[in-house]
């Protein structure tokens, strides 16, 4: 217990440190989105005072000291407000963030989080069979896919799978017809869009976690835990998963986590070979049409879920790991 | 009939793409109910091949490659793994060498015996609670520690843990492999009594392997000597002690003295300070003699104390060094002996500089070691050599023996080119690496623990030091490259003059290679004077408990 409240201590502590810290980079830089604004109209022409402060005003440059801006800006990330998207005016941040994000975190979170069980469970398996097709198969796939880029893949994919071969749609989340909502027919259809994105994410991340599984899980089987548990006559499913497996997954988990934290941030080629509305995909924007305040807010969430994903590992290894309790 | 009876047991060890290793060859031997016995060997010999290839347990690249093993009358050599798993429970046993690390980090200790009981159903569920509890007092331990973690207990606990956790398989025959070998001093003679005690109790049969023949022949009624993958002698322990048939065992036998006695000498070591008066006032005989260039600066360490913050929050600090005084005078071999924990290896890095103490000074000649800064530090390690306990880690594996040796003597002197190159052969000459050239082109892979021990020693020379600090030297080695490993230490003192401080927690290596010793126990020194005066005639219960945890052979048969 006292171990948990002390990671969310950390937890509180860092997200602090990040989100001053997104506060404090913006204004380092030398200009502002104003001033670019109006060194654009100025090469047209002399910009009159009326016009800047106009801009001003639009754009919301600050007034005040650094301090007034700072507790300002604390109570409007509280209330999750990150003012006004450039790109898609008049829509609020916020309200972009929360339409993409739910399609990222179920498509994106869930197939990272199979292909974390999926791959792990392969890599106890070939580490326990070694030596037989169980462990070659599966190794030399893993060694082969995983070296694909997945844009790559994902064009091939579409190539492939949706446009030779006509099996699935190759963009968008559901159908041009449909509008989100909870009906079984759209979430069906919303499953049949997601199917190539993810199986672009499956492919490509599934290969890490089975040579990494597999690759501990030999060395542990080496340990003398391990032989003295064969020794003890223990069955083998024992041995395998409560000896060796539960002691190799620990690495393993410590990079689960940072792929956790990489969901929201790190889908953004995927989400752009697809048109999948995900986060990836606003940030795409957002970069390509320079919209401060929405990279601004995406910034600051992919950093938090960085955070809360390793705090969730923390809590895991925890439970699982009694050398980290104390 | 025989409880176990091993026929013509070969094992081979098949790499991949190396040639193969006959580790045991046509091993042939009986054991009788009830029996202890031991088996002896040198590291590389094959005894724990064969304690592994008895109880079943060779993995690849073992194989075994002929012969039958019978156990209870039934060839156990070829059963079938589920069967072969059913048999472990009433059959055999192993308590593995380093039971430290048999136990698995993440499961409490209740829940190993839990899975031992949960594959074997030989203990009813409602008697498992109490049976694990029974099993834990038998070693000695309160029940408490059924709800700890291996990591919670110290490296004793732990192999008595894992000879509960064998013990729980009610097994006719236990196989032992070097039960206390990763022990400190006081601990491993403990848990030997406790297995002596064990087997009279309970009466199963037992195999002891290891490479002390000490411990073997103050334990066993019968021994086994293994050489090179054969077993060159079996005998009763008293026999193998007083009439030893093969050569190889009586070579074994001269390694071992009691540090006690009054003229202790190993095969080519000669006594030292042998000139004492028995009553009170002591006179060393420091044999370093003055042939090469004195030591001039003593080593001062003045009332030093050093805390270690205390593991936990809200706890006390820990004392490592308690008070501690001593000089070692320039040509001087001073020993450092105590259990680990003593407070031996904070001393040294007192001395060198790696830490600094919580109060009191270190001086060295005009120098304040611990007032030192990164320069003064280097000045310092010119003068100052470790010589290291692990060989097998002290060599990066990658370097050959010649470039490990030319960068200290590049990094400490002017010596280039040429001139380095001869001076590294030179180094080789003096810790008798010969022919030079061939061992300056080796990898540390190549050579033996004694000659890789020698390259760490010739490392430490190469800068000329007037003093080396030497932490366990040769407690790695097989027993028969000790005492030449020792010899060289001794030379270096006659020839060079360097005084040494020697650590160790072996009393008879300390006496072999000093004149001065003291004793330390929780970071305080409890006796020091001349060692062979303090080893003979020992004043403080610690010291007298050091010795007495030495395995003497001449103690044969006391389990009988």
């Amino acid at each position: 217990m006292r171990y948990i409240l002390r990671k969310l201590g950390l937890l509180i502590l860092t997200a602090w440190a990040a989100i001053t810290l997104n506060f404090l980079l913006p204004r380092l830089m030398p200009g502002s989105p104003a001033d670019a604004a109006l060194a654009k109209l100025a090469q047209a022409g002399p910009v009159s005072p009326a016009t800047r402060a106009a801009i001003e005003v639009q754009l919301g440059v600050p007034t005040g000291g650094i301090g007034s801006q700072y507790v300002q800006y604390l109570g409007n990330v509280v209330h999750l407000d990150f003012g006004v998207s450039y790109t898609f005016f008049p829509q609020s941040v916020s309200s972009l963030v929360t339409s993409a994000l739910p399609w990222t975190l179920v498509m994106v979170g869930l197939v990272t989080i199979l292909a974390f069980v999926i791959g792990t469970l392969v890599g106890v398996l070939a580490a326990w069979k070694r030596g037989t097709w169980l462990d070659t198969l599966p190794t030399l796939s893993g060694t082969f896919t995983s070296a694909f880029p997945y844009f790559w893949t994902a064009l091939l994919l579409v190539f492939f799978l949706g446009y030779v071969l006509r099996w699935f749609p190759t963009s968008g989340a559901y159908g041009a017809s449909a509008s989100p909502n909870l009906s079984g027919t759209f979430l069906l259809d919303a499953l049949y869009h997601a199917i190539l994105p993810a199986l672009t994410i499956l492919i490509t991340s599934l290969g890490g976690w089975i040579l990494g599984m597999r690759n501990t899980m030999i060395n542990t089987l080496g340990e003398d835990y391990v032989t003295f548990a064969e020794a003890n006559g223990l069955r083998n499913r024992t041995v395998a998963l409560r000896y060796a497996a539960r002691n190799a997954i620990l690495p393993s988990l410590t990079g689960f986590g940072l792929a956790l934290g990489g969901v929201v941030g790190g889908s953004l080629l995927v989400e752009r070979v697809f048109n999948y509305p995900g986060v990836g995909y606003l940030l795409y924007n957002a970069v390509t049409n320079q919209d401060y305040p929405l990279m601004q807010a995406l910034f600051l969430m992919i950093t938090i879920s960085v955070l809360v994903a390793n705090f969730i590992v923390d809590i895991l290894y925890g439970f699982l790991d009694p050398r980290t309790r104390r | 009939m025989s409880l176990l009876e091993v026929t013509d047991l070969s094992v081979v060890y098949e790499p991949h793409g190396a040639e193969p290793t006959y580790a045991v060859r046509n091993a042939s031997f009986a054991l009788e109910r009830g029996e202890f016995v031991g088996l002896v060997g040198e590291s590389g010999s094959g005894k724990s091949t064969l304690g592994f290839a008895i109880t079943r347990l060779s993995k690849a690249p073992a194989r075994i490659s002929g012969g039958c093993i019978l156990f209870d009358g039934r060839d156990i050599a070829g059963i079938e793994a589920e069967e072969l798993r059913r048999q472990r429970q009433g059959g055999f046993a192993m308590v593995l060498q380093s039971g430290m690390n048999a136990l698995n980090p993440v499961r409490s200790i209740r829940n190993h015996f839990g899975d031992i009981f949960a594959a074997h159903g030989h203990v009813p569920r409602d008697k498992r609670r109490a049976r694990a509890r029974e099993l834990v007092e038998k070693v000695e331990l309160p029940a408490s520690v059924l709800d700890r973690y291996p990591g919670e207990l110290s490296g004793g606990m732990r192999q008595r843990v894992s000879i509960a956790l064998a013990l729980s398989l009610e097994p006719q025959l236990m196989v032992f492999d070097e039960p206390t070998t990763a022990l400190d001093v006081l601990v491993q003679h403990a848990v030997m009594n406790t297995i002596r005690d064990l087997q009279r109790a309970e009466n199963f049969t037992a195999l002891l392997v290891s490479h002390d023949l000490g411990v073997v022949l103050e334990s066993t009624s019968r021994v086994m000597v293994m050489h090179d993958g054969e077993i060159v002698e079996d005998a009763p322990a008293a026999q193998i002690l007083h009439a030893p048939q093969h050569e190889y065992t009586r070579m074994l036998l001269s390694h071992y003295a009691d540090p006690r006695a009054e003229v202790v000498e190993l095969p080519g070591l000669a006594v030292r300070g042998a000139t004492i008066e028995t009553s009170g006032g002591s006179v060393a005989v420091p044999s370093g003699g003055r042939a090469g260039r004195l030591a001039h600066s003593a080593i001062v360490v003045d009332d030093v104390t050093k805390l270690y913050p205390p593991p936990r929050r809200g706890e006390d600090p820990v004392t490592a060094v308690d008070h501690v005084s001593f000089t070692l005078e320039p040509g001087q071999a001073m020993a450092l002996v105590g259990a680990s924990g003593s407070g031996k290896s904070t001393i040294a890095k007192l001395v060198t500089g790696v830490e600094r103490p919580t109060s009191g000074s270190v001086r060295f000649g005009d120098d304040r070691v611990e007032t030192l800064k990164r320069r003064g530090l280097r000045d310092l390690r010119r003068e100052m050599q470790m010589v290291f306990q692990d060989p097998y880690s002290a060599l990066n594996p990658l370097n050959t023996v010649e470039y490990t040796l030319t960068r200290p003597v590049v990094n400490y002197s002017a010596l280039r080119g040429v001139d380095a190159r001869r001076r590294v052969l030179e180094l080789l000459t003096t810790v008798g690496l010969t022919p030079v050239e061939q061992f300056a082109a080796k990898l540390p892979h190549q050579l033996s623990g004694g000659q890789r021990q020698r390259v760490v020693i010739a490392r430490a020379l190469a800068c000329d030091p007037q003093v080396l600090i030497a932490d366990e030297p040769v407690s790695m080695l097989d027993v028969s490259l000790r005492a030449g490993v020792l010899a060289l230490l001794d030379d270096l003192r006659v020839q060079f003059g360097v005084s040494m401080l020697y650590i160790t927690h072996d009393l008879l290596s300390a006496r072999l290679v000093t004149d001065h010793i003291m004793v330390l126990n929780r970071g305080r020194v409890v006796e020091s004077g001349v060692t062979a005066q303090v080893l003979r005639f020992p004043k403080d219960a610690y010291t007298v408990e050091l010795l007495d945890a030495i395995p003497q052979p001449a103690r044969a048969g006391g389990a009988a």
